[in-house]
């Protein structure tokens, strides 16, 4: 109606032209459509003309004639409508021609009926063919697999695309279809100023400017060759004026934006994902405001209105605008998800007032597919990113155990940069705990806090994520469901699951805590243990497992407990004995294996480690245990004495090396940790707070027990030390063996004397009485060079390994080395 | 349950500090004088099994064995109100109830005769045990049972079982007062060769530094034998707190005394204890930590043994054993060590590696202490020959007296000759030796030079 007004007021020769375009557009390509629409129209136009020439002036006539036509037809509430309507017709400055105007509604209405039916016929036909693609692109938006969907989207869109091409195409055409191009150049020829010389009309550089503004381009206004800017045509261009072409080369960059934008928008492929989608919807939004701008510079060029300057003007916001929105739109192109969102949160930092507006605008579109992700994952657990462009991923995995370890993870390229790591650790927390508790658990409980959340998410916009005055509550909410969540785990892990009495056991069954039962467990073994690894059983050694339980205070323990408690083989080795494989195990399975079972290996290391030196005690316990019994046995054997004296300042000194180790190891390494390690766990605020706890725990007991990678070389001296300890054991063995024998032998001779009463024994038995005798002599000799041959060993490796003590690094093992010569026995040089 | 220990009590003296042991052992577990678990101690993280065992109805019973020759103390036992507490059947008076009249022959011969009835008693109480570790024998070396039927019982013991250990706590007497004993130097030298020769452990209780602590210490002017005993008592248990509150270490008695005695025959051992006080004593409560304690154990005025630490003397210390009970931050362990390494405030032997080994062991949660911390020192010192040197001297002049030998004579291993005595004299002049020899360098070899 408005185009139809102001086309009669510039003068009739345009008002057809006007009018095809008008039916055109309304018939968008159809153009049988379009003929009939444009024939029925100028059969109006041309009946109602008629009756303006008499009633020109008389407005007051036609009001009253039509308020007649409606009190016949409607009823007396439409009138009060009109009147008001009419009102505000009257305070309209835009339309010249008010009565007449009305007289041509008037005529609309009083038309025969048959035209009526006619003519309302054939304009059903035009709302069909948009309501089509509209609902076309509609469609796509419901997407069962969303990247098909996407496509779907973006073949609308691009549908939308070649329906707007056609249409300025038509515009086009339809132009040169009046063949009055000559007319209105003559008719502005005569009525302006910047008349040109070679043809060129300032409004035809303008409306060729305003079709540049679309991304047309014209005959002066020219596309760059491989670019998405304009150049004016070289030709045609000489016939400007320096003023004209700079003022063109400063407005057909507006065009050159449009056109990147609509690239963008275009380049569908590069946007995968509902974040990339929602910048492209976001885009388009701006580019139909762009659109609406044109339109109106379009009515006022029509209007003759329009310079060049003026368009600057007019054009210098949107431009800027458009500046900003296509750089935003390249900082995005390569990029999805929260990268996006970060990329698009630069921009809000922008000092100027605009860009920050604009930056506010888009970032809030692109946040709300995050928003809802956020709000699925943080209430429910649920990840729903096909397109990975959440900051949480999920990966498979193969045991529930590693379900809070490996199946989610942070996508840190795709953290929004409004995020901190940490409060996406938190995020991934939350929803990780949530899964935890269903899955693992098996709890299906009510989440604490989750109203709160769930209030916030639907009250408050996407923008309550970025916006630092919004967020506090936002930020707040988080930190409080992610803590009473990872309360809630925690608890359910202490109460139900008893994760402290759990590492308790651990520590009293694979760190020896519980020394009367690893003892006992010990003295049974030996003699399975001391065989070849290769001839163990499983189930004996496990037989025996259960008498050591049976006897100590492993009785009491929990049933439960003791029930995971189970024996296990180390792959082996061709010379390996018993001692070498065997090992305790904990089986921890369900919620609490989270925790336990990736440490499996570590206590693993740790037990045998431990059950080694274990083992050197005991083996020197029973050596003291031998000396002290049997020497009140050979007591008389005098010439023994220098032999076991030897071997009793050895082994105490033996003793003396492994008890304070021993006592370092456990009561100072293990015992200290452990309290750190319960204190830390007491205050645990989450799960992961106390896999920390405990991870820090181990590491610190294996670096302290020497069995970390940086240990080897202390390694190396215990083992050449625990290898001495054994060998005198076997020594000590064949000693009292050798020692028991020539007992016998003694005490046979001495029944042979006394026997043969007074007659004494004969030549031969004192000879090899004597020879026997020699022999043992000879025997013990050869011992006593050997032990202290030992000994010398012994002390080297005993100062070898507390000079690496004395230069490590780690405090505590300098304190071993000064425990260890504590009385300066050993001369360290 | 491994590692059980069989408690024999001998003699008036042993039967005394036997029943103070057990009175303590009952608290410290939970368990009433009739042998039946308290309600607030059923799930205690103690082994009661090392020194108990349950009858059929869920009673502990020690395994303990009262021996006596004359019925005085044991009776005593018998009307208190823990009479119901042991197994009749190990309760042994001799029938004639004369006792050993301070006389070790008597005593020793009494034994003698007696051995099989004894060693039913010990036989059954061995067999009723899993894996038995060894023996307590609780005993005075001066008087007539205690050290002669002990003497008796301790060489049998070795015969009998000759891979279980023998550990002794053997009470010495007061040489402050004048004994009414007059044979007791004699007593004392035939007890020190079987506790030199069959014993595996010997825990010097030493009457003379007893009753001076209860008098300096404790302000008791004239300490009764209750009082003194509960000292004992109080060492006894605390010494074996390890066997029966098991952790990390030293759960066994093995285990305990390995790092103690280094060599067989150096198996005396003296003992320390700190924070002291009695029942009636709340005053002396004063801020304890492990410094303080470790640091008071090493002062000879806390040690349970009258030798006199002269600082200048060559003795020193073999190996110390503290056992450290309380809440105690294993930490503050190193930092105290590390003082008492700084101060020299112990000296310890120069022909090997010693320290002060420590065992931190729970306190029994029935027992309200006004003490945070609290400790015993097992000591190996050198300088316990000091008290043999002194019964060596006691034994010779009465010896060269010739004094009171008529007792002696008229039992069957004097009757001929007084070897006995001499030889008894030879070994433990020769354990003086090795102590002293311990405070030189060249005992690595010690053996060799004495002997070739």
């Amino acid at each position: 109606m408005h185009k139809t007004a102001s086309g009669e007021g510039s003068g009739t020769n345009k008002v057809p032209v006007l009018l095809q375009n008008l039916c055109n557009y309304f018939s968008k390509q159809d153009q049988e459509l379009s003929s009939k629409l444009y024939k029925l129209s100028i059969s109006y136009l041309s009946t109602s003309s008629q009756n303006n020439l008499n009633n020109e002036c008389d407005a007051q006539y036609v009001v009253s004639q039509i308020r007649k036509q409606i009190q016949s037809t409607q009823s007396s509430e439409q009138i009060g409508r009109f009147d008001h309507l009419y009102g505000k017709l009257q305070k309209s400055t835009v339309l010249k021609h008010q009565s007449q105007v009305l007289i041509f509604l008037l005529s609309l209405s009083t038309g025969s009926t048959e035209t009526k039916v006619n003519q309302w016929s054939l304009l059903q036909d035009i709302p069909e063919q948009t309501t089509l693609s509209v609902s076309k692109s509609q469609m796509s938006f419901l997407p069962d697999d969303p990247k098909v969907g996407v496509k779907k989207l973006y073949q609308a869109s691009s549908l939308v695309k070649n329906v707007s091409a056609l249409f300025n195409r038509t515009q086009l055409s339809s132009t040169g279809w009046t063949g009055s191009e000559q007319d209105l150049l003559k008719t502005s020829t005569s009525s302006s100023r910047q008349t040109l010389m070679t043809g060129v009309t300032e409004s035809q550089l303008i409306q060729e400017v305003i079709y540049s503004f679309q991304g047309i381009e014209g005959r002066v206004i020219r596309k760059e060759l491989d670019g998405l800017g304009f150049t004016i045509d070289a030709k045609l261009g000489k016939s400007l004026t320096p003023i004209q072409k700079g003022l063109i080369e400063r407005l057909v960059g507006v065009g050159f934006l449009h056109n990147q934008l609509k690239l963008h928008c275009d380049e569908s492929d590069k946007q995968i994902g509902l974040i990339g989608q929602s910048l492209i919807a976001i885009l388009r939004d701006e580019l139909t405001n762009y659109y609406q701008l044109i339109a109106s510079l379009q009515a006022q060029s029509n209007k003759q209105e329009l310079t060049l300057r003026r368009m600057v003007v007019w054009v210098a916001e949107p431009q800027l605008h458009l500046q900003w929105l296509a750089y935003i739109a390249e900082q995005c192109s390569d990029k999805k998800g929260g990268a996006l969102i970060s990329a698009v949160h630069g921009f809000l930092q922008h000092g100027s007032t605009c860009v920050q507006k604009l930056a506010e605008k888009v970032l809030t579109a692109v946040c709300r597919p995050l928003c809802l992700m956020l709000s699925k994952w943080l209430l429910d657990g649920e990840l729903n990113d096909p397109c990975a462009e959440f900051f949480i991923e999920a990966r498979s995995i193969n045991t529930d155990e590693r379900l809070w370890h490996d199946k989610y993870l942070v996508r840190k390229a795709m953290i929004p940069s409004f995020i901190s790591l940490d409060q996406a650790t938190k995020i991934l927390a939350t929803g990780k705990s949530i899964n935890f508790l269903r899955q693992v658990c098996k709890d299906n409980e009510e989440m604490p806090g989750r109203d709160a959340l769930h209030k916030l998410f639907t009250n408050t916009f996407a923008k309550a994520l970025f916006a630092p005055e919004q967020s506090i509550e936002l930020h707040t909410a988080l930190e409080r469901v992610y803590r009473e969540t990872s309360q809630r785990v925690l608890d359910l892990l202490k109460d139900n699951y008893r994760l402290l009495e759990h590492l308790q056991s651990m520590r009293r069954y694979l760190l020896l805590g519980q020394g009367d039962f690893i003892r006992h467990l010990m003295e049974l073994l030996v003699p399975e243990l001391s065989q070849p690894a290769a001839n163990l059983y499983l189930h004996t050694l496990s037989a025996i497992l259960e008498t050591a339980i049976r006897v100590t205070n492993a009785q009491y323990e929990d049933e439960d407990t003791l029930q995971r408690l189970n024996v296990n083989l180390l792959s082996m080795a061709k010379d390996d004995s018993g001692w070498d494989v065997f090992i305790l195990g904990y089986h921890a399975n369900g919620p609490v294996g989270t925790i336990l079972q990736p440490t499996n290996s570590i206590y693993k290391c740790l037990f045998g480690g431990l059950w080694k030196v274990k083992r050197m005690e005991f083996v020197l316990s029973n050596m003291r245990k031998q000396q002290i019994t049997s020497n009140k046995l050979y007591r008389n054997i005098k010439e023994m004495k220098p032999v076991t004296h030897a071997i009793h300042i050895l082994a105490s000194e033996m003793i003396h090396f492994l008890h304070q180790t021993q006592y370092y190891f456990l009561f100072e390494v293990l015992e200290c940790s452990w309290a750190e390690m319960v204190k830390q766990v007491n205050q645990a605020g989450s799960l992961d707070d106390v896999i920390t706890a405990h991870n820090t725990f181990l590491s610190s007991v294996q670096s302290g027990v020497l069995l970390d990678l940086n240990s080897a070389n202390f390694r190396l001296v215990l083992g050449l030390i625990f290898n001495q300890i054994l060998s005198l054991e076997s020594l000590q063995e064949t000693l009292y063996m050798t020692a028991s024998k020539a007992k016998e032998q003694h005490e046979a001779y001495k029944k042979i004397c006394c026997s043969k009463d007074g007659f004494g024994v004969t030549k031969e038995e004192e000879q090899q009485y004597k020879k026997q005798l020699l022999n043992f002599h000879h025997f013990l000799s050869s011992t006593r060079s050997q032990v202290i041959h030992w000994s010398t060993m012994f002390r080297e490796n005993v100062v070898k390994f507390i000079k690496l003590l004395a230069a490590s690094s780690n405090m505590n093992l300098q304190l071993l080395s000064t425990r260890l010569n504590f009385n300066g026995y050993y001369t360290i040089a | 349950m491994p590692c059980e220990m069989i408690t024999l009590q001998l003699g008036q003296c042993g039967n005394q500090i036997g029943f103070e042991f057990w009175k303590r052992l009952c608290a410290e577990h939970g368990i009433n004088p009739e042998g039946v678990l308290e309600d607030f101690a059923t799930d205690g993280i103690d082994r009661k099994d090392v020194f108990f065992y349950q009858a059929d109805d869920e009673h502990y019973i020690p395994r303990a064995v009262l021996m006596d020759l004359e019925p005085r103390v044991i009776n005593t036992i018998m009307n208190s109100p823990y009479s119901k507490l042991y197994n009749q059947e190990n309760v042994f008076l001799s029938k004639n109830g004369g006792g050993a009249g301070n006389n070790w022959a008597c005593g020793y011969s009494q034994g003698e005769k007696l051995n099989e009835e004894i060693f039913d008693i010990i036989d059954r109480e061995a067999d009723g045990s899993d894996s038995l570790e060894g023996f307590v024998l609780c005993h005075s070396i001066a008087g007539g049972t205690g050290s002669g039927m002990g003497s008796n019982i301790l060489e049998k013991l070795s015969d009998r079982f000759p891979k279980k250990l023998v550990q002794t706590y053997s009470v010495f007497p007061n040489q402050d007062e004048i004994s009414d004993v007059v044979v007791q130097p004699y007593n004392s030298l035939l007890t020190l060769k079987r506790l030199t020769e069959s014993a595996d452990s010997v825990v010097v209780l030493d009457n003379t530094a007893l009753n001076r602590i209860a008098a300096d210490r404790l302000h008791i002017q004239n300490p009764t034998f209750t009082q003194i005993n509960s000292l004992v008592s109080t060492i006894m248990s605390v010494s074996t707190t390890t066997l029966r509150y098991p952790s990390y270490m030293n759960n066994d008695l093995m285990g305990l005394l390995a790092p103690l005695i280094p060599t067989p025959r150096l198996h005396f051992l003296m003992t320390g204890y700190t924070p002291l006080s009695t029942d009636t004593d709340e005053v002396s409560v004063r801020k304890t930590t492990v410094l303080d304690v470790m640091r008071r154990l090493l002062q000879p005025k806390n040690m349970m043994v009258s030798t006199s630490l002269d600082r200048n003397s060559q003795h020193c210390f073999i190996s110390i054993l503290n056992i450290i009970q309380g809440e105690v931050d294993p930490t503050q362990v190193h930092k105290s060590l590390q003082r008492i390494r700084e101060r020299k405030l112990a000296s310890f032997i120069p022909w090997g590696p010693a320290s002060i080994q420590v065992a931190l062991s729970r306190k029994s949660p029935y027992i309200q202490t006004a003490h945070r911390v609290s400790g015993l020192m097992l000591a190996n010192h050198t300088n316990i020959s000091s008290l043999f040197e002194r019964a060596l001297q006691q034994y010779d002049k009465l010896r060269r007296r010739e004094a009171f030998l008529e007792q002696f004579k008229k039992e069957e291993m004097f009757q001929d000759n007084l070897n006995e005595l001499d030889n008894s004299r030879e070994v433990v002049q020769d354990l003086v030796d090795e102590y002293v020899a311990a405070t030189r360098e060249d005992y690595c070899t010690w053996g060799d030079s004495k002997r070739t």
